[in-house]
């Protein structure tokens, strides 16, 4: 199975970094998402996920470290935490982290953010706080 | 831009202003106009970050949901019309947008902002959850932006509709973010 790596970047609009990892069953995002076209930019990712979780006898980490993203990536959020909440109830081992910026000036809404998250689709997520 | 947009447009920059914009929400313009409002606006960077976030949702409203079209420069895609101002007083700044809507999509709009601004923090989080279960394009599902909004400015959203015609209507939505809010 392929991992998918697409470098993040600010353009016309704000692309986040992605890191999945077939091997390691690591997968990351990262940054800032701002898209021009959300679903399209989701649902590959969505995908791999789900192949992943069929095919591979691997446990799962991701890693959520975004520091921003507009409602409309916050939907595709809450689709990848659904995928992963069904599997993880049907015995996958899945463990979620979201990192935030203690320090950030939002951090508070941040946190309340996941919580919703949390709450909207039943996934345990762990909150990490790091300093910068 | 028709003749009705514009001149509404002229009245709303009567008078003083900070940064503002009439024409086609594509790409450039909201990234220029993001890049500005981030990094610029003010030397607070929680307050920059607000304005941020709630310029993006209102931004993409425009882009959205005006009902008055351009075709993108590749021909592929329409981009929404409308303006967009931001305002500084002393103790605030005020963002203004404004677009053509149908009639029918401006009534929804505004009966949704009177909603939202009745609601409690707690009660716009989970009418925020609530709409983000709902199939993306169901009429009256969006508008997820403006719970949002309301959510980051910790200050309602003012809504004004001023009907054009039979069929349109311009849909003007403003919100203060006050600069010593925490």
């Amino acid at each position: 199975m392929e991992n998918i790596y697409i470098e993040g970047h600010h353009g016309t609009y704000y692309v986040p970094t992605v890191n999945f990892n077939a091997e390691t069953g690591i997968c990351q995002l990262e940054g800032e998402s701002y898209l021009e076209d959300t679903l399209s930019f989701f649902t590959p990712l969505i995908s791999w996920l789900e192949e992943f979780l069929k095919t591979q006898d691997k446990d799962l980490i991701f890693n959520f470290k975004l520091d921003y993203y507009n409602t409309s990536s916050s939907k595709s959020i809450v689709d990848i935490f659904s995928l992963l909440k069904k599997k993880k109830d049907r015995g996958k081992k899945i463990e979620v982290n979201w990192y935030y910026n203690s320090f950030s000036e939002d951090a508070e809404e941040e946190v309340e953010e996941v919580e919703d998250f949390m709450l909207e689709t039943g996934l345990k997520i762990n909150l990490v706080p790091y300093e910068e | 831009m028709n003749s009705d947009t514009k001149h509404i447009l002229t009245e709303l920059l009567a008078d003083y202003k900070t940064i503002s914009y009439s024409g086609a929400f594509d790409g450039a313009v909201l990234s220029a106009f993001a890049k500005k409002v981030e990094k610029d606006l003010s030397d607070n960077p929680k307050l920059n970050k607000k304005i941020f976030k709630i310029f993006v949702e209102l931004a993409q409203n425009i882009a959205l949901y005006s009902s008055d079209k351009v075709i993108t420069d590749d021909k592929t895609n329409f981009n929404g019309f409308g303006i967009f101002i931001i305002r500084e007083y002393a103790e605030k700044f005020q963002l203004i947008s404004g677009n053509m809507a149908f009639r029918e999509d401006a009534k929804i709009a505004q009966d949704k902002c009177v909603k939202i601004n009745t609601l409690s923090r707690e009660e716009l989080r989970d009418y925020k959850r609530e709409l983000r279960k709902r199939p993306a394009g169901q009429k009256g599902g969006g508008n997820i932006g403006l719970v949002q909004i309301v959510l980051t400015a910790n200050n309602y959203v003012d809504n004004e509709i001023i009907e054009v015609d039979n069929h349109h209507s311009f849909l003007i939505f403003s919100v203060d973010i006050y600069k010593d809010d925490k």
